[in-house]
């Protein structure tokens, strides 16, 4: 949220090698989780993220932004992710993979008994059931910090589909997680 | 069957993103069936738990990952020659010293004022967050552009000046008044003898004896400025001996705490009233470097600025504007220093005018 404090799209235009650093530092991670979304495993994301930065530079001397540079980051790397998991079955196939790390991670990390951490683990899981659409609008608003407006235009869908699905979202997670963790509390 | 419940609201609800009618709305509801609130309680819980860490990488992958990014770029600039071993990074320049900037990003919800535009803004922190549950914290942020007016819970006024940001307990509750301030505010202090108010500011302590003052603490200033307008406040380094009072300042002074070199010095013979300028709107200089210019005019105008010319630097600028459109505002100091400056998008570039310096009249 607080790119626009930074003048990194200006310098970048000029070459400036720092302020690609910066702007990388600042997103990368970020990115990288979001393209993990769409395909599949930390791995490809983190060649997929690469690629959009390697084409901003490359393009840098004619790259114009019109709307948030952090919004720009996020539709770009969708794109792209979009493009790399074309085949749909792929797309499924490294979905179930994704969701199968998650839920050995989830393990791993079960023995942390504090409240928060098993309410969090609870949430994560709750979240990575959600079906897809309504996972990624909720994550780009709860993890990402977007706005309604700006991820309907990351997801190139309607201010009224988010809401949609952000209400949906609420919901399910409620249903879901008031069986098991809450009722501990 | 309908559903009893409006989700959508209550996801906006939790979003701080409900209009003051719809607030309304949901507290009618929620006061209307004791279980709505326990409702309301769990879906805060899953709220705050889903607000995770949005990056999965730590630092050293993220390093690897740039640096094989930056070998990619090498060589695509480059691809006839054979790949370097070791890669030359350019220097940073000036301007990255002020890029670096403490991160909010998590949880921050931001109501914008309009552009100059006097508002208040409120943003709940950690407010659901269960493992802070002790002491939840406000953060109030006026963007570039933007300024903020806000009353705090004990009547305290603040004014914050554009580019600055206000951190505070929802509730003082314990025996002081605690802020934390980035930037530029100028406090009007409600009294309360019982409950001393304290400005954190950098690495400075501001203690307060009821009064009003200004405090001026953006990051380039590399020391924080204390103009004192009503009542008297002391100013000690946040390192100083909480034995230590530090130095008193009274109506009309002016104190400074540098942060290379830990002390405070008072001024007497400077008058406070430029300090405060910003408040109506007014963009004061007095012997200002170039580079404090460009710094200023980027937060009042949410601009960037291009300084093509390095032979510039040596400028120094006096005026007192009453600030109007951007373009006005150039014209008037790009005159008076013999500069010229282009305007595109959002970036100034400004360059030596080869005409020469501005005609003296005697």
């Amino acid at each position: 949220m607080t790119d626009r404090n930074h003048d990194w799209p200006a310098r970048i235009r000029l070459s400036d090698r720092e302020a690609f650093r910066e702007m990388f530092h600042a997103h990368y991670g970020a990115l990288c989780a979001f393209a993990a979304q769409y395909v599949g495993s930390l791995d490809k994301a983190r060649d997929v993220v690469q690629e959009v930065f390697l084409t901003i530079w490359e393009h840098r001397a004619d790259w114009t932004l019109t709307g948030s540079l952090k919004a720009y980051l996020y539709q770009a790397v969708r794109n792209r992710a979009l493009n790399a998991t074309r085949n749909r079955d792929t797309r499924r196939q490294a979905y179930a993979a994704h969701r199968q790390r998650h839920a050995q991670a989830n393990h791993r990390t079960a023995e942390d008994d504090t409240y928060y951490h098993q309410l969090s683990e609870a949430v994560r899981r709750a979240v990575d059931e959600l079906p897809a659409r309504r996972r990624m609008v909720f994550l780009l608003h709860r993890r990402h910090d977007f706005t309604y407006r700006e991820i309907a235009e990351i997801m190139d869908i309607a201010p009224k589909t988010v809401e949609n699905q952000m209400g949906r979202a609420l919901k399910s997670l409620r249903q879901r997680l008031s069986e098991d963790i809450l009722s501990e509390l | 069957m309908r559903d009893p419940i409006d989700w959508n609201v209550l996801a906006r609800y939790l979003a701080n993103s409900c209009s003051p009618d719809e607030t309304r709305a949901v507290k009618a509801w929620l006061d209307a069936d004791p279980t709505r609130h326990q409702l309301l309680n769990e879906l805060e819980s899953i709220w705050a738990a889903s607000n995770q860490p949005a990056s999965p990488l730590d630092e050293a992958t993220l390093d690897a990952d740039w640096d094989q990014l930056a070998t990619a770029m090498d060589e695509a600039a480059s691809p006839v020659s054979p790949p370097s071993t070791r890669r030359t990074r350019q220097p940073a320049r000036r301007r990255a010293q002020r890029a670096g900037r403490p991160t909010l990003q998590n949880a921050l919800y931001v109501l914008l004022a309009g552009l100059l535009l006097v508002g208040s803004l409120w943003v709940g922190l950690d407010r659901w967050s269960p493992d802070a549950p002790a002491d939840p914290v406000r953060m109030v942020v006026a963007e570039r552009g933007e300024r903020a007016n806000i009353q705090l819970v004990d009547g305290t006024k603040v004014t914050l000046n554009v580019d600055s940001r206000l951190r505070m307990p929802t509730a003082f509750d314990g025996g002081r008044r605690e802020v934390h301030l980035e930037g530029e505010a100028y406090f009007d202090v409600a009294p309360d003898s019982a409950r001393p108010f304290i400005v954190h500011a950098n690495d400075a302590v501001i203690n307060v004896h009821g009064t009003a003052f200004n405090v001026r603490s953006y990051p380039e200033d590399r020391r924080v400025q204390v103009a004192v307008v009503e009542g008297a406040v002391s100013l000690r380094a946040q390192t100083a001996s909480p034995d230590d009072a530090g130095a008193r300042l009274e109506r009309g002074q002016v104190g400074r705490l540098d942060q290379e070199a830990v002390r405070v010095q008072t001024d007497s013979t400077r008058s406070v009233v430029p300090l405060l300028g910003w408040m109506e709107g007014r963009l004061v200089f007095e012997d200002a470097t170039l580079d404090a210019v460009t710094a200023r005019l980027e937060r009042w105008y949410n601009l960037q600025f291009e300084v093509t010319d390095p032979g510039l630097d040596s400028l120094r600028l006096t005026a007192n504007l009453k600030s109007r459109s951007v373009q006005n505002v150039l014209d008037v100091i790009s005159a008076s220093l013999g500069i010229r400056y282009r305007l595109q998008h959002n970036t100034v570039i400004l360059a030596d005018d080869p005409s020469g310096p501005p005609p003296q009249h005697n």
